[in-house]
């Protein structure tokens, strides 16, 4: 056997900085030569037809600080990984590479060990349901990790319990909210593709450093294909590169350091208090994210919510707050269902979940008369949003009365007739009628 | 000056001022592993919750790994380490081992890596054994430590799929009227060989010399090394102070956990353990030692000498018998190319 | 200064009693034997707790007990105990076995030294109470610990136990747990010799500030992830891990070592002291044992020149002279 080499022939003299977390050996890694060796998927702005999780993998596959793409199959988000093996074995040559795991778990631990290796790369990968939930042991390590360069993609579907189904609900997502992600939901392809790309900028600033849990509808909004506007990698890497610095902490190869979950129970709680306060840090930077995202590409970036028929002043008889793509539903009909009933009516779809923006969201409500919270996902009691949107509420004076509704469990239809059932139903009470228990609406019946 | 003297004047990556109990047999094998990982090249440790997590890297401050007394200016010498749930270790040092590999391959890291995952039994065998076989499986680049010492040892002493035969834990009591344990062990190591390991060893750290070579073997190794490190505890197998490395030679010698090395392509040995029952010590001796035992052995008040406690005579026999057929399995498995 | 009767903070409130001791000292068990004794009593209410860790053999543990009249439901931490054990010397090296008690309170050690002695060392004010318990762990049971004589001790304490049934409820509680008839025997023996053995006085020492409350002081700035440098167990002494009452000894006056490295390779630790040697390849010079060595014995038994070796050793302590109060 020969010997391992004498230190002295092998000696790397690297200049380093003590950082609160140990020593940083700032010239190790060359993230230029990362950047140099990205092979581009496109080099202008071009329209393509595309569905939810080919919107999801291109903009994964555009990014040059993406080089692994951990996953493992699980429907309705299988096809992320599908696009990045298929680009990747028809363009092979470059650094990227996919690795298949044996399971959810497996890949959630390959991220914390690949993320804490380099910080200064993005780990993606997609998954859904019980992926999400296989994945949860490490999904709640990593939520305190520190690790903002973890994104977990979720294709929302109705969690795994008798009877199992899988469609898209956002029962999973909804689920995690403790997890400790930063989880952003997104509706339409556009605006799936536009998150995916803020998502790192969020989850790996300074101030905030924590993973990043980009959602969407899974079968609505996965399956189905729409106009896709894709932006030039170059401009892609121009409007991440300002925003993501070079970590201040050192990773495992650049780094002299001890990361990891164990921490006596005398520090615990100051742990927690530090990774809340992170996580709110998220109320200050996203709405800046978004507005450069639209002042470099011309499209809405990062908001809160999106917001729909709202006047002057603020005020409206019935707001509807409510998520994903049945929102657009929501939006189709509301002129004539306003023009019918002579109501003013407005809404907002939520677009960050955790942390839930309580004060915008107050703001927001604060001078219509009902608020109608359209719940999708399973839940003990009024609904996860329903909660939230109550406790926001709680500040003011005078709240506006909150009605509370169940649609589209499981990934069912939530027609035009539902939409209008439960529109009915806020309107009996803008006319006085106290709010009843929630329903569950379908096919315009209250069940 | 032999190889095992010329390590034992390197420095380790592990310190002392853990909370490791006296005499663990963890971290006489984290000091060797240590100094032989002083090598010239950059040591990343990964490690999933155990004694060897919580005892030496629990914040605030025990952690008990760095080489060195400052931060080193030679890059080679600086460590870091990564710790997370269980089953993680192997998964955790294939991410680093690849993100390394990507890095040198696009030319942005110019010095080398090395990644050594450790688990105890339970982390490895019990609830991580999917993850110890799949990374296995995949042929990463790296050095898999199993510290194995039968037992959820962080947990209290209980059963873990490396339990051996007749061992009371905290879950399978052994007493007057119970048996103790009655599983036989998993096979981890025809285990690892049959998922693609390139390297396969059973060796404490009381066969020194022996040890030493094995660790700088594994880490030269082209594909996945695994070190399962047989580890007397103290406080779960219940022996006297001093005793964890004279335990370990007993048991390997008497046919328990044998040294055994293999290689792809070359095959294995058995070292230091003879095939013939005769030639072997009694386990009367190993089991007298351990309180883990006292249901099946005792001491003699006058002379001192272990004596099968009455009525246990058949327990002991197929104990013999499972001992027997235990080496005389790894001779057939060392065979294998 | 006048001390409290325990009897009567059980009868007016609650009684509260802390222990400091070593894990795998004991003192869980003398707790828990504490516990079931006072349970005999019909008319009282217990609550007994460890503090749960990560604790590995030979690390600081502490015990709890509460003791009253009248149903327990406070579910706080013990900061202010009338009570305090200090079940082993080395334990009080790294916490104020002291801190908090009330004025008047008692102390229970279980050392050979004489309570006087303890009162000035460790600056106590109250009843000092005192038992060789691992002498007697020794002599009795073959084991130098001192749970059976400590628990004797805070039996007398607390007060108001009788004699005979302080040792019964102990030793039915190991029959309870079909330990052997001659080592119940045995037990018998300590638990006697124990009741024989105690010493106390009353003793004011303390002065102001003595073991005085550390308020908290915020969590300050930590790190994302609870990530840290390197090195840092360097702080923690694991020398207090050692068996009390002895230490390692390194002794080659005739430079016997034969460099053959053994003792470095097989210590948990990593503290043999060696230079490199021309002759021998190296040369062991010594232990760091005033920091870190746990006295596992591992370098005893793997010397093949047996030049390290375990010998009895105890702390000197410096006098401070200080205000007896007549007991």
């Amino acid at each position: 056997m020969s010997t391992a080499p004498s230190r002295a022939a092998m000696a790397f003299p690297r200049p380093h900085t003590a950082t609160q977390a140990g020593e940083r050996y700032e010239d190790v890694i060359d993230l230029g030569r990362v950047r140099d060796a990205h092979r581009a998927l496109y080099t202008t702005r071009e329209a393509l037809t595309a569905d939810g999780n080919t919107a999801a993998a291109i903009a994964t596959l555009q990014m040059w600080r993406a080089v692994l793409y951990a996953g493992f199959p699980i429907t309705p988000s299988t096809k992320w990984i599908e696009t990045v093996a298929a680009h990747l074995a028809a363009h092979p040559g470059g650094p990227k590479r996919v690795k298949l795991l044996e399971a959810e778990h497996a890949v959630a631990d390959y991220m914390v060990g690949a993320a804490a290796a380099c910080r200064d790369l993005i780990f993606p990968t997609a998954t859904s349901s019980v992926g999400l939930d296989h994945m949860t042991e490490t999904t709640r390590s990593l939520g305190a990790s520190g690790l903002g360069n973890v994104m977990i993609i979720d294709v929302y579907r109705a969690t795994a319990n008798f009877p199992l189904c899988i469609e898209g609900d956002p029962s999973d997502t909804l689920a995690h909210r403790d997890d400790g992600f930063i989880q952003l939901c997104a509706r339409g392809k556009q605006q799936i593709y536009d998150t995916v790309l803020q998502a790192p900028c969020l989850g790996m600033h300074p101030e905030i450093l924590t993973p990043t849990m980009p959602g969407f509808y899974g079968i609505k909004d996965s399956h189905r294909s729409a106009r896709l506007v894709v932006e030039p990698d170059t401009a892609i890497h121009a409007f991440q590169d300002a925003w993501i610095e070079p970590c201040g902490l050192p990773g495992l190869i650049n780094g002299d350091t001890a990361m990891g979950n164990c921490v006596t129970s005398r520090h615990f709680q100051g742990f927690k208090v530090a990774q809340k306060r992170r996580l709110e840090r998220v109320f200050e930077w996203l709405p800046r994210i978004g507005a450069d995202f639209e002042r470099h590409f011309g499209r809405p970036g990062l908001s809160f919510f999106d917001e729909v028929g709202w006047q002057n002043g603020g005020g409206a008889d019935i707001a509807v707050v409510g998520m994903g793509p049945d929102f657009g539903t929501f939006e189709a009909l509301r002129e004539r269902y306003r023009a019918a009933h002579g109501l003013e009516i407005a809404g907002v779809a939520m677009r960050l979940l955790t942390p839930f923006p309580r004060e915008a969201v107050r703001d927001r409500l604060a001078r219509a008369q009902v608020v109608l919270v359209v719940n999708q996902a399973h839940h003990w009691g009024r609904g996860h949003l329903t909660l939230d949107v109550v406790d926001a509420l709680s500040d003011l004076p005078a709240p506006p009365r909150v009605v509370s509704a169940f649609a589209g469990l499981g990934g069912a239809d939530v027609s035009e007739a539902t939409w209008e059932a439960m529109l009915d139903e806020a309107r009996a009470v803008a006319c006085g009628r106290a709010p009843g228990s929630p329903r569950v609406y379908h096919e315009g019946a209250a069940l | 000056m032999s190889g095992y003297k010329e390590t034992a004047l390197k420095e380790s990556c592990f310190h002392p001022g853990s909370s490791l109990c006296p005499g663990c047999m963890e971290a006489i094998a984290f000091q060797n592993v240590g100094r032989v990982s002083d090598n010239g090249v950059k040591t990343i440790f990964t490690i999933g919750t155990s004694c060897a997590e919580v005892s030496t890297l629990a914040f605030p401050n025990v952690v008990a790994w760095g080489r060195g007394d400052a931060p080193p200016d030679d890059f080679a010498r600086s460590f870091a380490i990564l710790h997370n749930v269980f089953e993680s270790a192997p998964t955790l040092g294939e991410a680093v081992r690849d993100v390394a590999d990507v890095l040198t391959e696009c030319g942005a890291l110019e010095t080398p890596v090395q990644v050594i995952a450790t688990s105890g039994d339970g982390g490895a065998l019990a609830i991580g054994l999917r993850a110890l076989l799949h990374t296995i499986h995949r042929r990463s680049r790296i050095t898999i430590m199993v510290l194995v010492n039968e037992i959820f040892a962080n947990t209290g002493f209980q059963y873990s799929p490396a339990t051996m035969p007749y061992a009371d834990t905290s879950t399978t009591p052994g007493g007057a009227e119970a048996a103790g344990n009655l599983e036989p062990p998993l096979d981890y190591l025809h285990l690892a060989i049959a998922a693609g390991a390139d390297l396969v060893t059973q060796v404490s750290p009381a066969h020194g010399k022996l040890f030493v070579k094995t660790v700088e073997r594994a880490l030269e190794c082209a594909g996945t090394a695994v070190l399962f490190v047989p580890s007397p505890c103290i406080s779960g197998w219940k022996f006297e102070d001093g005793m964890t490395v004279e335990l370990a030679l007993l048991g390997a010698r008497c046919g328990i956990f044998p040294a055994f090395v293999w290689e792809r392509g070359h095959g294995g040995s058995v070292k230091d353990c003879a095939r013939e029952m005769a030639e072997r010590p009694p386990i009367e001796d190993f089991l007298a030692a351990q309180r883990r035992f006292a249901h099946l052995v005792g001491r003699d008040p006058l002379t001192g000498r272990p004596v099968v406690k009455r009525g246990r005579e058949d327990d002991v026999a197929r104990l013999r018998g499972w001992v027997h057929a235990n080496v005389d399995r790894l001779y057939r498995l060392a065979e294998l190319k | 200064m006048k001390p409290l009767d325990p009897r009567a903070v059980m009868r007016d409130s609650v009684l509260e009693i802390r222990g400091d001791g070593k894990a795998g000292g004991g003192l869980v068990l003398a707790f828990q034997s504490l516990a079931a004794l006072a349970l005999r009593d019909a008319g009282l209410h217990v609550q007994e707790w460890p503090f749960f860790s990560s604790a590995r053999r030979g690390a600081n543990i502490r015990s709890f007990l509460r003791i009253s009249t009248m149903p327990i439901g406070l579910a706080c931490e013990i900061t202010r105990p009338t009570i305090a054990l200090l079940m082993d010397e080395a334990a009080g090296r790294s916490v104020d076995f002291a801190q908090g008690v009330t004025r008047g309170g008692t102390f229970v050690l279980n050392t050979r030294r004489e309570p006087e002695e303890c009162a000035r060392h460790y600056h106590l004010s109250g009843r000092v109470i005192t038992v060789p318990g691992d002498d007697l762990g020794a002599r009795f049971l073959k084991h130098p610990i001192g749970n059976v004589s400590t628990y004797v001790a805070m039996a007398r304490a607390i007060g108001g136990f009788e004699r005979g049934v302080v040792i019964d409820s102990f030793l039915g509680m190991l029959a309870k747990r079909r330990i052997p008839a001659s080592l119940i025997a045995s037990n018998r023996e300590a638990l006697e010799a124990s009741d024989q053995a105690i010493r106390s006085g009353t003793f004011d020492e303390a002065r102001n500030g003595d073991h005085a409350m550390v308020g908290f002081a915020g969590y300050g700035e930590l790190p994302p992830g609870a990530q840290t440098p390197l090195r840092l167990a360097r702080a923690n002494r694991t020398a207090d891990y050692a068996r009390s009452g002895f230490r390692l000894r390194f002794e080659d006056p005739s430079t016997a070592c034969t460099g053959c490295a053994h003792c470095i390779t097989n210590c948990p630790e990593g503290i043999i002291r060696f230079h490199p040697d021309p002759e021998r390849g190296l040369l062991v010079t010594g232990v760091d044992v005033l920091n870190f060595c746990k006295l596992c014995g591992e370098c005893i038994a793997v010397c093949p020149e047996h030049l390290f070796k375990e010998i009895p050793f105890q702390d000197v302590w410096e006098e401070t002279r200080g205000t007896e109060v007549v007991s």
